[in-house]
């Protein structure tokens, strides 16, 4: 579910940073305010987890295909909604950064799609009501329900954000029902892997997630998901409109400047000697002197990109390049 | 016949992921212009470059082909091995093809000719979407190649992300190897003690991972004990010491910034000869 950053728009990806930011400010400051040295090397380990959990790949039963963990339930669960975000944050943050999964202007929408959806909306809502009471069976129950609503809302944020960045000519519907039926079967797979570790861990040691359960900094004092919502869509609605602003049909500054010199929004060009002789010169080295346009233009610049690219490999593995030891 | 079973997918991949890890590492020791340059101002002008990358309209792609000077100079400037950025960029290639891959069959308008052949505005946008992927893909790691995570944070930190996240960031970034580590020999003990080692049934999976996270849990805990021992109870430092910012980062911040601009209002019409 990365996206890349060529699946967005810039005005969806600074609204979504933007929420994503201030999301990130809020947990900081319920963290910082009930901050103890133990929650951060927690928080960062179980960060690397979920990190080496996703590598290790699990058969699908009856497929023959492989899926792995996502994490973003496990780690509400396990550190609590604010802290569980934080954490994921961080990770799809590193992701981005080491192994180039999702974008880095997309990193407001995936941390929004993946990390706050399932664990500011959906642990609260669902899971921790029915797992409250603790025990291996409402785990499971609680962990497969959540994986499967976590994953679908988040591909519903997926298709919104892609249909508003007008990257795809489906329908938002066609695109829905094409992302729907394949992230619920991804969700009933990832519930079933996280009721199994939870599971696990808690037969192992039940006071492993009681205890976490319990952190000050962690509480659900206070917490309200429905206001959070109610929230996040104003922040958004606000951020759509006023970054729309900035997209507006009107010309931009240069052709602004253009059309009040010249009376219109661009230049023409006007024939002079100099214009024929240089076209005629032109004429005389074109490469593709018959094709005019697109092609023309691709071929100049991929044989501009191709120099480029010969010039910066020559210079990677050029004699002088030497390693700081 | 049965084909012979490959049991070290998983081993080979966790493997590449330390030897990777180790390599980002590694690649930001490196001495070159770009390696050179303060973080903040390699941070700016990627982001910037991402920016003026993603507005330039799906329908012109080879406005987006010029772009992808940005991440060659990138590697020029930092001497990083161009082929394999190229390479690692193509992890972003399927899911915007799986994202695209049906524009050409809704798009038919057709918005150039080629030769005879009229090339519809759906084939235009799907190539610029694999362009727009791979582009910023390779932007984000040549950033993270010629900077490395602990002087990325440290920037990102004097950028005015909040130091309590930094801290988790590197945080994570030191358990990653050492969990990375753990799950390689957890996955080497179980290939040793099976013949078909494939692929991990669910249920084995399932043991493997929940003792993976006990053990995660337990050294948390060890961890945090240390760690209040040595800092107290504030938020512990891991960020390098601050480097100042010099008048060739400005120069260099100017100067990208202008390439940029050229590349994004270039006219085309230089290309149309």
């Amino acid at each position: 579910m990365h996206m890349s950053d060529a699946l967005v728009s810039p005005v969806v990806a600074v609204a979504a940073a933007v929420i994503t930011a201030t999301l990130v400010a809020v947990a900081v400051v319920r963290l910082r305010r009930n901050y103890t040295p133990s929650l951060l090397p927690l928080m960062g380990v179980m960060g690397a987890f979920v990190f080496a959990a996703q590598m290790l790949n699990f058969t699908i039963p009856g497929t023959g295909s492989s899926g792995h963990l996502v994490g973003g339930v496990l780690l509400a669960a396990v550190l609590g909604p604010w802290a569980g975000f934080l954490s994921l944050a961080a990770v799809l943050t590193l992701q981005c950064l080491l192994f180039a999964d999702g974008g880095l202007m997309a990193l407001g929408c995936n941390i929004f799609n993946m990390a706050a959806v399932s664990c500011l909306l959906v642990y609260p809502m669902l899971f921790r009501p029915i797992a409250g009471g603790m025990g291996v069976g409402r785990i499971a129950v609680a962990s497969v329900l959540s994986s499967i609503m976590a994953l679908l809302l988040g591909a519903v944020c997926v298709t919104l954000q892609t249909e508003l960045s007008h990257i795809t000519a489906l329908p938002t519907t066609t695109f829905l029902s094409f992302m729907l039926p394949i992230h619920l079967a991804i969700g009933v797979v990832e519930g079933v892997a996280t009721a199994l570790v939870l599971g696990i861990a808690y037969k192992s040691d039940p006071m492993l997630l009681e205890g976490v359960r319990n952190h000050p900094s962690t509480s659900q004092r206070g917490w309200r998901p429905v206001l959070t919502l109610v929230v996040v869509g104003v922040v958004a609605l606000v951020c759509a409109g006023w970054i729309s602003d900035f997209a507006s049909p009107h010309p931009d500054g240069l052709e602004w400047s253009v059309m009040r010199t010249a009376g219109e929004s661009s230049v023409a060009a006007t024939p002079s000697q100099l214009g024929a002789v240089s076209a005629s010169v032109v004429g005389a080295t074109a490469l593709l002197p018959d094709y005019k346009g697109a092609l023309a233009g691709v071929v100049g610049a991929l044989i501009l990109v191709v120099v480029a690219f010969v010039v910066a490999w020559i210079a990677g593995r050029a004699p002088w390049r030497r390693r700081d030891r | 016949m049965r084909a012979v079973p490959r049991g070290d997918d998983v081993t080979d991949r966790l493997q590449r992921a330390i030897a990777r890890l180790r390599l980002l590492e590694g690649s930001a020791t490196c001495h070159s212009p770009l390696q050179r340059v303060d973080g903040r101002a390699k941070i700016l002008i990627s982001v910037a470059a991402l920016v003026v990358m993603l507005t330039v309209p799906l329908d012109q792609p080879v406005r987006l082909l010029l772009m992808m000077l940005c991440p060659i100079a990138m590697c020029g400037l930092g001497r990083l091995n161009v082929g394999r950025v190229a390479l690692w960029s193509l992890v972003a290639v399927p899911f915007a093809l799986a994202v695209g891959v049906f524009n050409p069959l809704i798009d038919h308008q057709t918005v150039a000719m080629v030769g005879d052949v009229a090339v519809s505005r759906g084939w235009i946008t799907l190539v610029s979407l694999v362009l727009r992927a791979v582009i910023s893909t390779a932007v984000v790691l040549c950033l993270t190649l010629t900077t490395g995570v602990y002087r990325l944070c440290a920037d990102a930190g004097r950028l005015g992300v909040p130091r309590i996240f930094v801290a988790l960031l590197l945080m994570v970034w030191r358990y990653v190897r050492l969990l990375v580590g753990e799950a390689l020999s957890l996955r080497m003990a179980v290939d040793a003690r099976r013949y078909d080692c494939r692929r991990l049934p669910l249920a084995l999976w399932g043991r493997i991972v929940g003792r993976l996270l006990v053990r995660s849990m337990h050294r948390a805990r060890r961890v945090g004990l240390a760690l209040e021992a040595r800092a107290g109870g504030g938020v512990p430092r891991f960020e390098l010491p601050a480097s100042p910012w010099q008048p060739t980062d400005t120069l260099f911040v100017v100067a990208s910034l202008a390439v940029v601009a050229l590349l994004r209002f270039v006219p085309l019409s230089i290309f149309v000869l």
